[in-house]
């Protein structure tokens, strides 16, 4: 006999029904978001033990292909791309591992309840009794959580996840660079992945050890265009990348039928070249030779959509177009956020050439 | 792990076991289940044949050991340590061992000696040594128990969970196979059937099913549990499949072959990659013609020339004969070699190739065939760089062509080739020349494969026979090139 799972024997939580929440505040790092209730009264999420745990998992919808079937997926559904959350079988709530965690709140956008906070220390699960959420004394009742989720989904919102101050951002460089790049030879690839997919780009990335596809990644574009993904984290192997993602275009082309002048190519790194590097004059070469526009974007680029609540639904890649006239995807980010990006992203190559 | 063992009567074919049948079929992920597991893990194992007189349970001491040794060790402290412990549930083993290592901790001279003696002593490498650590060091920081220290990655530290979980394990009964000696096949099914539910249970599983059946083993196994203290079998730290006769856990267990599961090969189908087209042949050939040009002989800049004007006319070798040697004079060159090489053999053939000033990047090609009308660029990489030609120089010379015609150094024809020059062609062609015929029906660009064999064998047909390739053969070029006297 196969044993079945130790069904949750775990209270459930959910807020009291007299409580109408009416808006969210994101209060950015370190203070947990604000729910302004119909009273006027302001509460703070706690867990309400979702069985979909969505900041554990996405549901198979966001990471299905049915854009490019014979495109061998990785159909991993884990969000943390360095596996630091988990839920505990016994409380029903997330517990995040500090060692693991690289403050990439990718869980805390997830969380519909606001229970998760990005701090400077990694995110924090709020799973206390508080004046709205409270313990109901019995297990979890699915149909009343799916409702509360819903209705916490619908709610106008405002505020970010995190500011992006100098000091977080290098913390989360840093992080990224050791933990999460010493995690897992696929951790560049589900990165990227993950925050596509939180930014609402359905975005998959090869399956690890499928040699007979050079593709690292590929992504509906918006229409019936297609995008093609290099990710490279390593300063070296961005240099290459440009060739690379020439190869990926012909294969598309060549052996899938599509056309190139539907095939939006993006090369996705931790930071960009310096200015007088060969990637931003190749890239330039080959948009003036073949006509085809490679976008450029980084992972810190991405983090800051991300942790300001933004998204990339609206085909936006010819807009991340930049070269060796204009080295930089700045114009780009300020269209989507409606302002400046940080100082601090601009210091660490995010947007441009560093030098 | 004890996931899958041989199907009865036969060595090729496996079966899930009961165990391996709860992983495959896990609901969510079986981390937990796993991370059992490898605490399962003890030696020797005469089931997996890992034999040896250190009587350990590997994953389990080293995270005690890091315990005693202020939360942190090092991957030589766990060969030294851990990994060369007579019998880990020995106290005085322990202490001595613990004792051992804080000497070599304050001592750290000693360690790269210490390790060569032991490496020695065994009859193997100090690298094997090292790669014998791989395995425990990298499932300790997939199970989330240790983190590499931030600053120097020396040491492996416990993470808080490890250091919750090195506390249980210190309460734990750690049973080993030859402690169930001497009780009675009911008696040792039971307990096995027992520690199997309990690894379960403590992986998120739930015995709601079993428990007047646990009862039962409870009460058949009294004489086992009283022999070894297990007051609590909840505490039985034991992977009875890792360390048991498969034959005999099938027997207790129903074996499940999980072969009426239709997700296997719903998740087959939809990964399958569409039939690509068919592998494209090599197309390109080199034809020869008569020549009566004065070839330039013992050039003193070119070691290539003047090997094969030895091996020909000195040494009066055959055809095949200089081939092979020039070609293994030339194995595992680098650049500074092979580069002049490669443009000493083109110039020979008659062509006008200059090789590009190093470091100068802007230029991205390693040579060019100069030509007032239709210049062909050439990527070069030496066998030192890649002894085989794979598509990383294909892709090469795609970015030579698009940066030549973009920048204007030299005039060049859309339609004229941008060479690849490399040691050897690929094992498997046909990834190459997939690429080759992908990019030209895409871009519309040419790119030729040539390896430096094929260069040697023009260069001494064209000294020994006065013949060469035709003018513009290499201008005409795509995919793999061979030589043809047409």
């Amino acid at each position: 006999m196969i044993l079945k799972y130790q069904p949750y024997s775990i209270e459930g939580k959910l807020p009291l029904k007299t409580t109408v929440p009416t808006f969210i505040h994101k209060n950015g790092l370190d203070v947990p978001a604000s729910i302004r209730l119909t009273d006027g009264k302001i509460a703070f999420g706690s867990c309400i033990r979702c069985p979909s745990s969505p900041c554990q998992k996405f549901n198979e919808n966001d990471v299905s292909n049915n854009y490019f079937k014979s495109f061998p997926s990785d159909t991993s559904i884990k969000v943390c791309p360095t596996d630091a959350i988990q839920i505990d079988f016994k409380t029903g709530a997330p517990v995040i591992s500090l060692d693991k965690c690289i403050s990439c709140g990718l869980c805390v956008s997830r969380c519909p309840i606001q229970a998760i906070t990005l701090t400077r220390n990694g995110a924090k699960v709020n799973d206390t009794e508080n004046e709205v959420f409270r313990l109901t004394g019995r297990g979890v009742d699915s149909a009343a959580v799916a409702a509360v989720i819903h209705s916490f989904r619908s709610l106008p919102e405002d505020g970010v996840i995190a500011e992006c101050d100098e000091q977080f951002a290098i913390h989360v460089y840093d992080l990224v660079s050791t933990i999460g790049i010493g995690s897992h030879t696929q951790f560049p690839n589900i990165l990227t992945r993950n925050i596509m997919i939180a930014l609402s780009v359905p975005f998959q990335i090869r399956r690890l050890g499928d040699t007979n596809m050079r593709i690292d990644g590929i992504f509906k574009s918006g229409g019936d265009r297609i995008g093609v993904a290099e990710i490279e984290f390593s300063e070296e192997a961005v240099m290459d990348s440009p060739r690379d993602i020439l190869d990926d275009c012909a294969v598309l082309n060549a052996r899938h039928a599509v056309p190139l002048q539907r095939i939006d190519p993006l090369i996705v790194s931790l930071r960009f070249p310096n200015k007088r590097s060969e990637y931003w004059r190749v890239i330039q070469d080959i948009r003036t030779v073949l006509n085809v526009r490679i976008a450029s974007i980084t992972i810190g680029a991405m983090l800051l959509l991300l942790w300001s609540n933004h998204t990339l639904n609206e085909n936006p890649w010819k807009y991340f177009y930049a070269d060796t006239e204009t080295p930089t995807i700045e114009p780009a980010l300020e269209r989507i956020l409606g302002s400046k990006p940080c100082i601090a992203g601009a210091y660490l190559g995010w947007y441009g050439s560093i030098k | 792990m004890g996931w899958i063992h041989p199907a009865p009567g036969s060595k090729q074919r496996f079966v899930f076991s009961y165990l391996g049948a709860h992983i495959g079929l896990a609901e969510s992920e079986p981390t937990l289940l796993v991370k059992e597991c490898l605490l399962g893990i003890a030696y020797p194992n005469p089931y997996v044949e890992i034999k040896g007189s250190n009587l350990v349970r590997p994953i389990s001491l080293i995270m005690l050991t890091a315990v005693a040794l202020d939360g942190r060790i090092t991957r030589d402290e766990i060969i030294l340590g851990p990994m060369d412990i007579d019998d880990d549930r020995h106290k005085d083993s322990i202490d001595e061992m613990i004792d051992r290592l804080r000497l070599l901790r304050a001592n750290p001279s000693v360690v790269n000696d210490t390790l060569t003696a032991k490496a020695v002593d065994l009859g193997i490498q100090v690298n094997t040594l090292h790669n014998y650590t791989r395995f425990p060091l990298g499932v300790l920081r997939w199970a989330g128990w240790t983190r590499p220290e931030r600053n120097s990655g020396l040491f492996h530290v416990l993470t808080i969970e490890g250091m919750r979980l090195a506390v249980q394990l210190k309460n734990y009964y750690d049973i080993r196979t030859r402690d169930l000696k001497g009780f009675t096949d009911q008696e040792i099914d039971s307990f096995l059937q027992i520690a199997t539910y309990r690894m379960l249970e403590r992986a998120g599983y739930s015995l709601t099913e079993l428990i007047s059946e646990l009862i039962t083993l409870e009460r058949n196994c009294h004489k086992v549990l009283s022999t070894l203290k297990i007051a609590d079998t909840k505490l039985i730290l034991f992977s009875p499949f890792q360390e048991w006769d498969p034959i005999r856990l099938e027997k207790i267990f129903t074996a499940y072959n999980g072969s009426s599961e239709p997700e296997t090969s719903q998740i087959a189908d939809e990964v399958r990659l569409r039939p690509g087209r068919p592998l494209t042949k090599d197309g390109g050939h080199v034809g020869l013609q008569d020549v009566s040009r004065d070839i330039k002989l013992g050039d003193p800049r070119s070691d290539v020339i003047n090997r094969i004007q030895h091996y020909a006319t000195i040494e009066h070798l055959e055809l095949d004969e200089i081939v092979e040697k020039v070609v293994m004079d030339y194995k595992g060159t680098s650049k500074d070699k092979f580069y002049p090489a490669i443009e000493a053999l083109f110039c020979f053939l008659g062509y006008n190739c200059e090789q590009s000033r190093i470091g100068v990047n802007y230029q991205r090609m390693d040579a060019l065939i100069l030509d007032d009308d239709d210049s062909v660029p050439i990527e070069i990489k030496s066998p030192n760089e890649q002894h085989f030609i794979s598509v990383k120089g294909v892709r090469q010379a795609l970015e030579n062509k698009i940066v030549l015609v973009g920048r204007h150094y030299a005039k060049s024809k859309w339609d004229t080739t941008s060479l690849v020059v490399g040691y050897e062609l690929p094992p498997d062609r046909s990834e190459v020349s997939n690429l080759v015929q992908d990019i030209y029906d895409t871009y519309k660009i040419s790119i030729g494969v040539i390896d430096f064999r094929s260069l040697v064998n023009l260069a001494i047909i064209r000294l020994l026979l006065d013949k060469s390739p035709k003018a513009d053969d290499f201008s005409k070029l795509r995919g793999i090139i061979q030589i043809s006297d047409t």
